[in-house]
Formats: structure tokens, C-alpha cells, sequence
């Protein structure tokens, strides 16, 4: 079973949409925090269709020769403004279809996007996920990444 | 029937289209933990058929969690038995899910207190609980109502 990674288009909103809508969803299950707004559907596939034509986001697919389309990756490119190196890549997005996790799909992504971020002069990449996501944590340490920051929230009545 | 706040009672035959939602929901999220957890193409029609045929199974027990009146949370206990141990029937928590939004009100704790009120009045002895390894989430929950790990589950494809 090989699998591929290119830059999504047009053509991939949909299944893409759909796996960053099931990203929130299981976000959602994790923190009473991510509650997922009603019209997520609606709004994950703006948020892909955006970010197609956003030249400061990286967008690229995992396709499979049979299955299609089976995971997706997002990073926006962000100045750090005050710090050196000035630019970063933040992956706000990574997601496998379940059926296909275990095959590395998730590496192959991380390493493609990476390649692209240096491409492009970049020096830094780092992720963001809900503390209480154990697979993101995992695949992240796994793939040599540390904490840097911390953030913290307070819900106002 | 309008009930103010929340109460929990067996789920009713006219719900099975909302419980079959969380029974959805919940296979989803334990199709994150692992691909041994792949959920099928029509997964909101299997989650109907499962939770009617449950409805009509004497050995299984579901409990819905309503909040003012709307089906909120489920738990799902199926009675097993090995005749070989001295406490040989369990009761087996299948499926507990509540809905992102109505958590953290002790809605789960509740149904769970009320599944044991239930198969303590059928003589079964032990509550069970079954959910990924990875299930983080779970794991901390379960713990935290005094429940012991029993037995694992490994896998390996064949």
C-alpha cells in the first residue's frame, strides 16, 4: 500500500473539509471547551476554501491509489514579529482517516510539509492541539517536537 | 413531558432515533484510538439497528440521561455470564456517551450510579466498562469512579 502527498485543489474541499470537521469533532469530545459550532460543516469547508488561496498557508493531501484522499495537513506560515528566526510554520491541522492510521500517514504529511516550509525559508515549525489529545501528544514527541508554550483559558459568565 | 433539570430513566421506545445519534457519536470518537475501531460507511443506520435490537434484548439495559426532557446521554449495560467464575455475570457498560455540551454536570456518574442500582436489584455483582486503550478520556473517568482494570485486550491483524 503506497500513499502520495500533493498540494490539495479545488477538487479536494469536500473530503478535506470533511476530515478538519472531524478534527473539531474529536476535539469536541475532549474539553466541553471545543463545543463545535452548529453550521460546522458550512464552516470548515470556508475555512479550507480560504485557506486554498491564502499564500501564507500550506495545505497538502495524503491520497491513497485506491482509497482516494485519506489525510490532510494544515500550516500557516506566522512572523514571530520579536523573535529570530522571524518565520514559523504552525500545523493548526492533521488529520488521518481512521482506516488508514498506523501506515505512517501522519509522518509522511508532517515531512512533506516541513519540506515545503524550507522551501520557503523557513526555520521553525510547531503545532497546536488540546492538551487532552493523547494522539496528537504522542505524534508529535514522537516526532521530536517539545513544549514551548503554555496556555492557559478561564471561561467568563 | 416536560421535566425540569435531569433525570435518568430507561430509554424509551420513541428515542431510539436520538440514542442512536450518541451511539454514533460515540464510535467515532473510539475510531480515533485506533483503526481496529473503524466504524462502517452507514454507521448512523447500523447505531439505529444496534440500539432497537438492544431495546428488545432482556440481557441488555439501556439508560437514558434526559436534561428538561431532552435525551442528552446514554449508557448501555449488557448482562454477560461465565459459568466457570464464582462471580461470573457481569454487567458490561457497552456504550456511555453524553454530549459535549452537557458535560460536566455528573450526568455520566449518575447513569452509572443508576446501572449499578439496577443490576444490584438483578443480582449481578460487577459493572464492567469496555473502551479503547488509548481512550485517555475514559481511562481517567473510570479511575475516578472506582473501577479496577480486569482484563486486556490485545490485537494483532491477521
Amino acid at each position: 500500500m503506497t500513499y502520495s502527498v500533493r498540494p490539495a485543489s479545488e477538487s479536494d474541499v469536500e473530503v478535506v473539509a470533511d476530515y478538519i470537521a472531524r478534527l473539531k469533532m474529536l476535539n469536541e469530545e475532549l474539553d466541553p471547551h471545543y463545543e463545535a459550532v452548529e453550521e460546522l460543516e458550512e464552516v470548515t469547508r470556508k475555512y479550507v476554501e480560504d485557506g486554498l488561496k491564502d499564500e501564507t498557508k500550506i495545505l497538502l493531501v495524503a491520497e491513497h491509489e485506491e482509497d482516494g484522499v485519506v489525510g490532510v495537513i494544515k500550516v500557516d506560515i506566522v512572523d514571530r514579529l520579536f523573535y529570530k528566526p522571524r518565520l514559523k510554520g504552525v500545523i493548526t491541522d492533521i488529520y488521518v482517516h481512521p482506516s488508514h492510521r498506523r501506515r505512517s500517514v501522519g509522518k509522511l504529511l508532517l515531512e512533506k510539509a516541513v519540506e515545503q516550509l524550507r522551501n520557503r525559508g523557513v526555520k521553525l515549525v510547531s503545532a497546536v492541539y488540546p492538551e487532552g489529545n493523547i494522539i496528537s501528544r504522542k505524534f508529535y514527541e514522537k516526532n521530536g517536537f517539545v513544549g514551548l508554550n503554555c496556555e492557559v483559558y478561564k471561561p467568563l459568565d | 413531558m416536560y421535566e425540569p433539570g435531569l433525570s435518568i430513566r430507561k430509554l424509551a421506545e420513541n428515542d431510539v432515533a436520538s440514542a442512536a445519534k450518541l451511539v454514533a457519536r460515540f464510535y467515532r470518537f473510539n475510531e480515533e484510538f485506533d483503526p481496529a475501531y473503524s466504524t462502517v460507511d452507514k454507521l448512523e443506520e447500523a447505531a439505529l439497528n444496534y440500539v432497537e435490537q438492544a431495546l428488545g434484548d432482556p440481557s441488555s439495559l439501556i439508560l437514558g440521561a434526559y436534561w428538561d426532557g431532552k435525551l442528552v446521554g446514554i449508557a448501555h449495560v449488557k448482562i454477560t455470564s461465565n459459568p466457570l467464575l464464582k462471580n461470573g455475570r457481569l454487567g458490561l457498560l457497552k456504550e456511555l456517551y453524553v454530549l459535549p455540551r452537557y458535560r460536566r454536570r455528573g450526568i455520566a456518574s449518575k447513569l452509572i450510579n443508576d446501572a449499578k442500582t439496577t443490576l444490584e436489584e438483578a443480582g449481578v455483582s460487577i459493572l464492567a466498562a469496555e473502551f479503547p486503550a488509548l481512550n485517555d478520556v475514559a481511562l481517567s473517568f473510570y479511575r475516578k469512579h472506582g473501577f479496577r482494570p480486569l482484563t486486556s485486550i490485545f490485537i494483532q491483524e491477521v
